[in-house]
């Protein structure tokens, strides 16, 4: 005795689908934020000092680029060229690595005499012989390209911005091929 | 056509800079640049467009690939509106345009957006998109 064919949807097939679909929009998402900034910084440090991150948990999928000291001094800018709207810019001010013979101006200024930790963590020395003045004649100071703060801009402003637009389109996608995910027997 | 990014922004500029209503928000041709936007070339009270490539997508169908134009207004701050009002022109002109017999220029979300930028000045982003075939041809000399 023959039995009729059932129409099944399989649940699970469809979610695992839908993770990998959310997954592979963040993975495109990192890949055109990363060519976003790195092609707005101004210099080859601040391109070279740029990483990619990824972390997959069970249903988090995060993806970060990071910039290391020179990319956040290329966008944000140094000495009295810095973007002093950098949201960090209060807490560098109020740490160890900012340097307190600035008084009242963002320019570079010489430090005093001692040791102390440079933007990229090393120990160095200074003899404080130039303590408090302008040296941006021999340091010279750098424009903010603001790669990260415009790249940000372009992906997460308003409905029509890039992490909605390859997320729609992914999804799309997976709702297009929908179809596999149902069986007829 | 095949993929001109050069001509391509150099017709851009023509369109801008040639038409009335922009001259008449103070926006003058030598102060349009087919570069990319930098603090350096910010001059103190003027109007300047930076008419650039970024990134490209992928095009619509195989054969095509579709660069970006990006269109950055920048004014005083004491001028916003100027700002404003260019961007406007500017879709009004080039949407639905055909440059250099590529496929027509489409406007990207969220353009016309506000970019950061330095304190003093207003800047607005604008991007169009269109396609171009893959199949550029060796140049000889």
């Amino acid at each position: 005795m023959s039995t009729k064919p059932k129409l099944t949807f399989n649940s699970a097939r469809a979610a695992a689908g839908y993770k990998k679909a959310v997954q592979n929009a963040a993975d495109q998402l990192l890949k055109d934020l990363y060519e976003e900034i790195s092609q707005r910084l101004n210099t080859s440090e601040g391109k070279k000092d740029l990483q990619k991150m990824t972390e997959n948990e069970e249903m988090i999928f995060r993806r970060k680029v990071i910039g290391c000291a020179d990319a956040i001094m290329d966008s944000y800018g140094t000495g009295s060229e810095m973007d002093k709207t950098n949201p960090f810019y209060n807490a560098y001010r109020h740490s160890s690595l900012w340097n307190v013979s600035r008084r009242g101006t963002v320019a570079i200024v010489g430090r005093h005499k001692g040791f102390y930790i440079d933007i990229y963590g090393r120990k160095r020395y200074s003899t404080g012989r130039r303590e408090t003045e302008n040296i941006e004649d021999y340091y010279e100071p750098i424009s903010p390209s603001y790669a990260f703060q415009r790249a940000e801009t372009w992906f997460t402003k308003g409905n029509g911005s890039k992490v909605n637009e390859v997320l729609s389109r992914y999804l799309a996608e997976y709702i297009k091929g929908m179809h596999q995910y149902f069986d007829y027997r | 056509m095949p993929i001109t990014p050069f001509s391509d922004r150099l017709a851009v500029i023509d369109i801008i800079a040639g038409d009335p209503y922009i001259k008449s928000l103070g926006f003058d041709r030598d102060k349009i640049y087919n570069t990319s936007y930098t603090n350096e070339k910010l001059e103190k009270d003027t109007r300047q467009i930076f008419v650039y490539n970024t990134n490209s997508e992928n095009g619509d169908i195989d054969i095509y690939i579709s660069p970006v134009i990006e269109i950055d207004i920048s004014v005083p701050v004491g001028q916003a509106s100027k700002a404003c009002l260019a961007a406007e022109q500017i879709i009004a002109l080039l949407s639905g345009r055909e440059i250099n017999g590529h496929t027509a220029c489409e406007l990207i979300a969220p353009s016309p957006v506000n970019l950061p930028c330095q304190f003093g000045y207003e800047c607005i982003g604008l991007r169009f998109r269109y396609n171009a075939t893959i199949f550029n041809t060796v140049k000889t000399v």
